[in-house]
């Protein structure tokens, strides 16, 4: 008679997935970084957000000027945190698609023992790590060169690192979501992460108040995380809700936030709205993921190859 | 074992009925000197510069040769065969043949025509078919997929057309002709790369382990289609690689061993088992002895080579002599007596196309693949 | 049997390699959605930065056809100077120098099999977005807009098999150098903004870069012919289409050499089949 296979100890499966995490973070990097000497993959991993941000800028300067006034910081500090977004929802995605297409070792992955989702974070890890350096240095470089006012001294820091933490959670969250439909799209489905991104862009409140959106995309506006996470980046930096100086009425000025919607949160309300996101996000995520996973077994995608 | 003999002697006498000459009888292959010869090789070299590598011994290795002055000659009409094990060369002597790489030294000729300065006149006469292969694009069909590789090489659709229906049928997947690339099997896949490289109606075809992947019914159809499609063009050459010697031994003309980027022997399959009956072959099942007796075994007065592998019972070793003379089996035996071994079974074989291959690169095709796995 | 030679082989090549682009890819319908619809989101998330800075009515037309134009550029960075590298991954690569057509057919075709589909989708967004956001065009040149247009074609897709050639030699750096110039180029050739404004602003050096991008005066030649009176160009558009021909004919020429040489460096140091690097 055969005997019953006993089921690993709880403090066994973490281990095995904290391996699994820190191999997958090692060739995550690997993959990201070995192809160049260390300066030259910094500069090419800064180079692309630090050309969008000078998009915006020169965008702002053909309209507004040589002023760097609190809508450049909204702009600015947006796009900043927005290259996390991008690269932690396009680097799980990615992870899927290099895995299969390109490297041809998903399949090995699936019939190895190793823990998938630990796996898929672990591989995303090297290029959050690079995007969140790079987040900072667009921020130096948007104080030191291009006029952002950023002053350490008014920085809400406690307010800064709880926004970020939530942030990452529902990022990655959204990158395991992103990563399930890459395991069931064809090639082009590699883009999925920017492409969500990109859709991000008009429905965050990114590069402008979501006031000005005709009232169905404000609503998908503020029906999203981001939305949030983004104001509370943005608060934090600036010690304060971002607000702009309006003649008054009646003479003299009056002080006006940009985005009138999103400053009728206080930081506790957009608190409890991000941690609320955050653990139905990751819930979520992980049945989707399991889900979708198991609809990509039934229909051979695992190790399918569909180039053009 | 046996088995296997009969098995090679059979393709050996086909391989000689397709040469018009009794197995006996076989000699070198005549050279018609007013036909160019299919592919000619002078001194070929090839060195890979190595980035950040080390050898086993942790010494950095800057450089690799993968060929050292390789001389071949294929007469056209020849189904010749490299033989060789992981490594050896056979695949960049092809890369090179077929204009994928530049040698670093020699010269090499296809058709007449030299690889390197006149590639492009090459390249209309040659196609390549590689195991394991991926290529092709997973959304098309098996047909257009075909088709579209027909097209570089200026078929026209008409023609292009046909011969895909009739390789398809060859290899028995004409009903997957309207399937997506991406459904097939691996073998499925590696049938339709093999159709790909015979729709152009080469003069020259590159046979790179075609048959890598496919089921014993599919390779037994590939290999009977090459010696077909080579009696039916008798002015067409294939060079054929292959890790299989049952297979080499049953459709070459001539073989060429090869290792470490030199050309060991060059032969037809017959002179070069000829060669070893000179060295006869004794197999010896002995219990009672480890890895390291067999080390010693090797050195005993009369033994050129021995290879050995553990049996199923994992406690007796399957061992190959390959010996100087006949009578070196008694020094053989006294040798396994002082080594506590004693004999189970005791046979002389006829020499095979492995135990040539044993006899010149010093080791098994079979032994390399475990050590490797 | 007697296999076409010469020019009858390359047209056969093109149209080989064209179709599956042009075909293929409607076997998988989701491409609809992420390089039409999507871009037209991302497109119009600059109209609303530009209407959140009260810009001009005239700025969200440039957006919009700096968005259409944007796709011809990704599609040279991704679906042919990188398409090379994935062919190399899949073993085609080998196929296609192996057999007597030209590599220069083969990115023909693909450039032709991509043209297409941007073009289906550069379409898209042109039409809808000015649909949507009420942007008026005046078409009373729209034949020199036209031309404009197909002779940037020209000199983008010979571009394109410029970077091509590169990336035969080129492993993982390919990737990564495709990567590094999608947000520069939008950057450097006025994708949002009009491309006098950037020169205003940017160094000598950055101003040549970006003048051999035919993206930057072709987009600045089409807002001069469709938005008349309501941009300042660097140049006028005829001037603009001339340096466009002469930008397509000097692009080709450079491929055809480049490709001849990367191709003969690719086999003395054997990257045409080397995988994963």
């Amino acid at each position: 008679m055969i005997g019953a296979l006993q089921r690993p100890a709880r403090s066994a499966n973490v281990r095995e997935s904290l391996r699994t995490f820190r191999i997958a973070a090692w060739l995550g990097w690997q993959i990201e970084s070995n192809w160049a000497d260390p300066f030259v993959f910094l500069s090419f991993t800064i180079l692309r957000p630090l050309a969008t941000a000078l998009i915006l800028l020169i965008m702002y300067q053909v309209i507004a000027g040589g002023q760097r006034g609190a809508f450049f910081s909204y702009l600015y500090i947006s796009n900043a945190f927005f290259v996390l977004v991008i690269q932690t929802m396009s680097g799980l995605a990615w992870t899927i698609f290099d895995d299969r297409e390109n490297y041809k070792m998903l399949k090995y992955i699936y019939t190895s023992p190793a823990r998938k989702f630990p796996y898929l974070v672990g591989r995303a890890v090297a290029k959050v790590g690079v995007a969140l350096l790079t987040t900072f240095i667009l921020l130096a470089v948007g104080a030191v060169f291009l006029g952002l006012r950023l002053n350490l001294g008014q920085i809400e820091w406690g307010w800064a690192v709880v926004y970020f933490l939530l942030g990452m959670v529902i990022l990655s969250s959204l990158g395991i979501v992103l990563a399930g439909i890459a395991l069931v799209v064809a090639r082009h489905g590699a883009s999925i992460g920017e492409v969500t991104a990109g859709m991000l862009l008009l429905f965050s409140g990114a590069y402008f108040p979501p006031d000005i959106l005709p009232a169905v995309l404000k609503q998908v506006t503020l029906a999203l995380p981001v939305t949030y996470w983004l104001e509370g980046m943005r608060r934090a930096l600036n010690g304060g809700i971002l607000a702009v100086t309006v003649p008054g009425s009646h003479g003299g000025t009056l002080t006006s936030p940009i985005s009138p919607l999103l400053a009728g949160l206080d930081n506790w309300q957009l608190l409890f709205i991000l941690l609320f996101s955050a653990a139905v996000s990751a819930a979520g995520s992980l049945l989707f993921y399991r889900w979708v996973e198991h609809q990509a077994k039934e229909r051979g995608m695992i190790d399918r190859l569909t180039g053009y | 074992m046996s088995n296997t003999k009969d098995a090679l002697v059979d393709g050996s006498e086909q391989a000689a009925a397709h040469a018009g000459l009794a197995l006996d009888e076989q000699e070198p292959v005549q050279r018609d000197a007013a036909r160019p010869l299919a592919i000619k090789t002078e001194n070929v070299s090839r060195i890979y510069k190595l980035r950040k590598q080390k050898n086993s011994k942790g010494e950095k290795q800057k450089t690799l040769v993968a060929l050292n002055g390789v001389n071949l000659e294929v007469e056209q009409g020849e189904l010749f065969g490299l033989l060789g094990p992981n490594g050896a060369g056979k695949t960049t002597l092809i890369k090179i043949l077929t204009t994928l790489l530049a040698p670093s030294g020699g010269t090499c000729y296809v058709d007449g025509l030299d690889v390197v300065k006149q590639a492009q006149e090459v390249r209309r006469r040659i196609s390549m078919v590689s195991g394991g292969e991926t290529s092709g694009y997973g959304i098309l069909t098996v047909r257009e997929n075909l088709w579209m590789f027909s097209q570089f090489y200026g078929v026209t659709w008409k023609d292009a057309n046909q011969r895909i229906l009739e390789m398809l049928r060859v290899v028995e997947l004409e009903d997957k002709i309207n399937s997506r690339i991406s459904g097939l099997s691996t073998g499925q896949r590696q049938r339709m790369n093999f159709c790909r490289g015979f729709i152009t109606d080469p003069k020259v075809v590159f046979l790179d382990e075609p048959t890598l992947g496919l089921d014993i019914n599919a390779a037994r159809i590939v290999r009977r289609f090459t010696r077909e499609w080579m009696q039916q063009n008798p002015d067409r050459t294939v060079l054929l690689t292959t890790h299989y010697m049952a297979e080499a031994d049953e459709l070459c003309d001539r073989i060429a061993i090869i290792d470490h980027g030199t050309v060991l022997a060059c032969d037809t399959p017959a002179n070069l088992k000829r060669l070893l009956q000179k060295q006869p072959v004794f197999e010896v099942h002995a219990a009672g002895i480890t890895g390291r007796n067999i080390e010693a075994l090797g050195h005993a007065p009369g033994v050129v080579r021995v290879i050995g592998e553990a049996d199923e019972t994992g406690s007796a070793y399957r061992l190959k002599f390959i010996l100087e003379a006949e009578a070196a089996i008694s020094s053989v035996v006294n040798a396994l007596a002082e080594q506590q071994g004693s004999i189970i079974s005791l046979q002389k074989n006829e020499p095979t196309l492995e135990d040539v291959f044993v006899a010149l690169v010093g080791r098994s095709l079979t032994a390399e693949d475990q050590s490797e796995s | 049997m007697q296999n076409s030679t010469g020019i009858q082989l390359f047209l056969r090549s093109v149209i080989a390699r064209a179709y599956p682009r042009v075909f293929g890819a409607n076997r998988e319908l989701s491409w609809i959605f992420f390089e039409i619809v999507v871009p037209l989101i991302n497109t119009s998330a600059f109209v609303f930065l530009y209407r959140a800075l009260q810009a001009p009515p005239a700025y969200v037309g440039f957006v919009i056809l700096g968005g259409a134009m944007a796709t011809y550029w990704l599609n040279i960075l991704w679906m042919m100077a990188s398409q090379l590298y994935w062919d190399k991954q899949e073993g085609n690569l080998e196929l296609y120098v192996v057999s007597p057509t030209s590599l220069m057919a083969i990115l023909l075709g693909m450039g032709i099999g991509g043209l297409y589909m941007s073009t289906l989708r550069a379409a898209t967004i042109a039409v809808v977005g000015t649909l949507i956001f009420g942007v008026t065009l005046d078409g009373s040149q729209w034949a020199l807009a036209l031309l404009v247009f197909l002779v940037a074609m020209v000199a983008l897709y010979g571009l394109g098999m410029v970077l091509s050639s590169v990336f035969l030699m080129w492993g993982r750096e390919a990737w990564q150098v495709s990567l590094a110039l999608t947000e520069p180029v939008y950057f450097l050739s006025g994708m949002n903004f009009p491309l006098s404004k950037l020169f205003t602003t940017i160094p000598g050096i950055l101003t040549f870069f970006s003048a051999i991008i035919p993206v930057s005066f072709a987009l600045d030649a089409l807002r001069q012919l469709l938005f008349p009176g309501q941009i300042v160009g660097v140049l006028s558009p005829g001037i603009e289409l001339l340096i466009l021909a002469g930008m397509g004919i000097v692009f080709v020429i450079v491929a055809y050499l480049l490709l001849r040489r990367m191709e003969w460096l690719a086999k003395v140091e054997a990257r045409l089949s080397l995988r994963w690097q």
